[in-house]
């Protein structure tokens, strides 16, 4: 009797009381626009921009650039030293973080509504007038190279760089973010300010905005200082697709540690593809998410053999990949691998039950409330779902793209992604008994 | 903490409270419930904590609590193992759980109409888990992975465990939360059935409640799921205090699996609830010795020496009896450490005069306090801040009351409780250092 009150709980399962975000748009140059969400609950304001324009732009013999501009535009700028820039942030509660991804340059403002005209005339000044003094610019350069070096040492390091290496061969996204550890020297001050002139347009600028400040102040600030950046593209460098088949391998590097990571990954689809919820919900159900993905099932709750197993999406500008992976005791990585490859052949053969699809869907739709609670987080999606190229239609829509998604569309999804001769292994640490691997 | 988090802490410490408004409650059993409305979205953080940890441990157990807290979502009479975590889920729930060397608690974030299913299951397994051997067998390899993976893969966190083990010399703090791994392989399933039963009861728990709902509403449902539980005898505290510690120590950590030489160092600090006064005082010293950007400490050996490439210091004021304060330097390359560690003891020497003025006193406290609005952004954080601080030693009036100490603190407070801090013979000194390949 007492577990049926639990079992009538989810019966009554449904997508009632849907959240939905009230996004405007903000016109505010010519044909540029932000989007807006206007909350007052709170006197802050979260701003996020990106120009699409990341490390993977840097170039030959100068990788690290985008991410030594990032570091260095808080440090100093206009008629302010880097200590003094510093603490004017600091004694204002302003947060304001830049930042390089493989594809985008990234602006994260966080800070109090009453300081918002402070924060934007310090942002103006960090983008306009960096300082990029010598000794500013060697004091990161030694900071980064010694992470760097970390990448040849450290486990996870090294896990991460060889994944990139074998996934990305031959293309940009290969490279750390930070660069290689032999250009970090070559890069000087000129190469920085090169960086600033050609890739701060506004044709490749995106805005979101969050929090207690409307249309009309929003607007306002960023007419007034990002109009400025209406300029032509004269540099016309651009991140080439990534075209390379993935080869079925499975790699080794012997390291003398506790316990091994295993990696795999194989293509997936864009966010704009048809495919891609198929994709999301097959993800969720073989490993994305909660205690009971069949990864985890299988692997921690029956056996026992890892802590950790996942598996999730990823999307580059030129390139989408599938991806996951495990960390086991040595002794472990030959059956953590083989409950690995027959979950993927399984999901590709069979697809998954009608149950296992409505529980997904369940969690998908249901929990989608929680990544709207706070101004960063809302700020984060409005600006992801421009960079995905999707318009705001995306958000009344993005529970019904999930709902639709039938069996068929994870079997023919499955079947695409999960192609055992386009998925390579990636294994790290001192296991027992590997056989037919390529040492690396 | 059953799985990683996805969501980061960004900063995570009394910063907290100027606007928050909390109410609370107590069952007639002892269950305490605070409640932080937050309207922003038709969601919850809900969570329980109890107040016992790896330092309640009894001696040779250690990493019970923890081992516990993966065990709660093993099932009760009547759910399945693994059936929690699914009802939370196709209900759209996240949820996980956290084990500190104080408290052990349990969170889901949640649409506010599931919030009444979620404090059932949440009073089920209050009192009602049930364990098989083989799945605590099985339970138990999972929890070594877990180890293996933050500490014994890990070499900072292997020297951490290794300079707080040196640090507390008699306090419990100074076992690691998840356990020595000859510890946890010798637990049985009576050690930790034992430790459940003496310590999850209503009167060592509160549930603090961040999001879309009001008190009364909550105290409903609580009083229909917890109001039956009967309370239990909860023995007092009584852990064993550090002694006059004479001697500073050292800790070296050789390892291939870094290129990364740190400097660490630990002082024994007083916690918030053991010298109150002293501890608001830290919190804004360390704001203005360690801050990682603008502070002292950074611009003595990032900026003016430039023999770093970071310097910052921690203190956390949570727990009971002694803490640490922590400094952690990163050199630049070709300075070694000992170098670093000359260089500091001499520092610290010279700071011996003033350290603030008024005006720039007045700035951090004002930074220290505006994180308290930050800090309400999410449902989240509200939840975690008001949980940690009500197991750890604060009253909810001293948590709200936190802005309001902080611009307390004087001049005279910083310069004589942050310079107190420095006595060698209360550290313990540690080197991470790479071994060439």
């Amino acid at each position: 009797m007492k577990k049926l009150f639990f079992v009538l709980f989810f019966l009554f399962l449904n997508f009632n009381n849907l959240y939905a975000l009230d996004v405007k748009e903000v016109n505010y140059y010519k044909d540029k626009k932000a989007w807006l969400v206007n909350d007052s609950n709170l006197p802050i304001v979260a701003i996020k921009l990106a120009f699409k324009a990341g490390s993977g732009l840097d170039e030959k013999g100068k990788k690290g650039t985008a991410n030594l501009v990032a570091s260095l535009l808080d440090e100093g700028a206009g008629e302010y030293t880097s200590r003094e820039f510093k603490k004017l942030l600091a004694d204002n509660s302003i947060t304001i973080n830049f930042s390089a991804s493989h594809d985008n340059f990234y602006i994260n403002i966080y800070t109090l509504k009453k300081n918002l005209d402070l924060t934007f005339k310090l942002l103006d000044l960090a983008l306009t007038k960096p300082k990029f003094e010598l000794e500013k610019i060697n004091e990161i350069k030694d900071k980064v190279e010694l992470i760097l070096e970390q990448s040849y040492k450290d486990p996870d390091e090294i896990g991460s760089r060889l994944f990139r290496e074998i996934l990305f061969e031959g293309h940009p996204y290969q490279f750390d973010t930070l660069g290689k550890l032999e250009d970090i020297n070559k890069i000087n001050k000129n190469d920085l300010q090169s960086f600033l002139k050609n890739n701060l347009r506004l044709d490749n600028l995106y805005i979101s905005a969050s929090g207690d400040i409307n249309e009309i102040e929003l607007k306002k600030n960023l007419e007034k200082y990002f109009k400025k950046f209406d300029k032509k593209n004269t540099f016309n460098s651009e991140i080439p697709l990534h075209k390379k088949k993935i080869e079925s391998q499975i790699y080794f590097h012997k390291k003398d540690i506790r316990q091994s990571s295993i990696f795999f990954a194989a293509e997936s689809v864009s966010k704009s593809d048809p495919d891609f919820y198929p994709a999301y919900v097959m993800n969720y159900i073989l490993g994305g998410g909660g205690f009971f993905s069949r990864l985890t099932t299988e692997i921690r709750e029956k056996k026992g053999l890892v802590y950790s197993v996942y598996s999730y999406l990823y999307r580059y500008d030129k390139y989408n990949f599938f991806s996951g992976g495990a960390q086991t005791s040595n002794e472990n990585v030959n059956e953590v691998l083989k409950i690995i490859k027959e979950e993927l052949m399984k999901i590709k053969k069979n697809g998954v039950t009608e149950k296992e699809l409505k529980d997904a869907k369940n969690y998908l739709i249901n929990s989608y409330v929680l990544r709207l609670d706070s101004n960063k987080k809302v700020a984060s999606i409005l600006l992801n779902t421009q960079l995905d190229g999707l318009n705001k239609d995306f958000f009344e829509e993005r529970n019904n793209y999930i709902n639709s998604v039938s069996l068929k569309d994870i079997k023919r999804v499955s079947k695409k992604i999960l192609d055992e001769d386009q998925i390579f292994f990636l294994i790290l640490g001192n296991p027992s008994n590997l056989k037919d691997v390529n040492k690396i | 903490m059953r799985l990683f988090l996805f969501f980061l802490i960004i900063f995570f410490s009394k910063f907290a409270f100027a606007e928050f408004k909390p109410e609370q409650y107590v069952l007639e059993n002892g269950l305490k419930i605070v409640v932080i409305e937050n309207n922003r979205v038709p969601a919850v953080a809900h969570s329980i904590w109890y107040k016992v940890g790896s330092a309640d441990e009894p001696n040779g157990k250690s990493g019970i609590a923890h081992f516990l807290e993966h065990l709660l979502f093993k099932g009760t009479e009547k759910l399945k193992p693994g059936e929690f975590s699914k009802i939370v889920s196709i209900n759209g729930g996240k949820e996980n759980a956290f084990t500190s060397k104080n408290y052990t608690g349990y969170f889901q974030l949640i649409h506010k109409s599931k919030l009444e299913l979620i404090m059932s299951l949440e009073a089920d397994r209050m009192k009602n888990i049930k364990l098989i051997e083989k799945e605590f067998e099985n339970e138990k390899t999972v929890v070594l992975e877990e180890r293996y993976s933050r500490v014994d893969n890990n070499p900072s966190a292997l020297l951490s465990e290794q300079m707080n083990a040196a640090l507390f010399m008699n306090h419990p703090y100074r076992k690691p939360i998840i356990g020595w791994e000859h510890e946890i392989k010798n637990l049985n399933l009576d050690d930790v059935m034992n430790f459940y039963k003496k310590y999850y009861a209503p009167n060592n728990a509160v549930i603090v409640i961040c999001g879309d709902v009001k008190l009364d509403e909550v105290v409903k449902i609580a009083k229909k799921y917890f109001g039956a539980i009967k309370s239990s005898k909860i023995e007092k505290r009584l852990w064993t205090i550090e002694p006059t510690q004479h001697a500073p120590r050292k800790v070296l950590l050789n390892s291939k699996d870094t290129a990364i030489p740190v400097f660490k160092r630990h002082y024994l600090a007083p916690t918030y609830n053991k010298s109150k006064k002293e501890s608001l005082a830290l919190e804004v010293f360390t704001e203005i010795f360690g801050n990682p950007s603008t502070g002292m400490l950074f611009k003595e050996f990032v900026e003016n020496k430039k023999i770093a490439t970071s310097a910052a210091a921690y203190y956390y004021s949570d727990g009971f009896g002694d803490t640490s304060f922590t400094i952690s330097i990163i050199p630049k390359k070709g300075i070694n450490l000992e170098e670093i560690e000359s260089q500091l003891d001499e520092y610290l020497n010279t700071i011996k005069k003033k350290l603030i003025n008024e005006t720039d006193l007045q700035s951090v406290k004002e930074r220290l306090v505006n994180n308290t609005i930050f800090a309400q952004d999410s449902l989240y954080m509200g939840m975690r801040i008001f949980g940690s601080s009500l197991t750890t030693g604060y009253s909810l009036k001293e948590i709200t009351d936190w802005p309001k100490n902080i611009s307390k603190v004087s001049v005279n407070d910083v310069q004589e409780f942050g310079l107190n801090i420095f006595d060698k013979k209360k550290s313990v000194t540690g080197y991470l250092l790479p071994i060439e390949n």
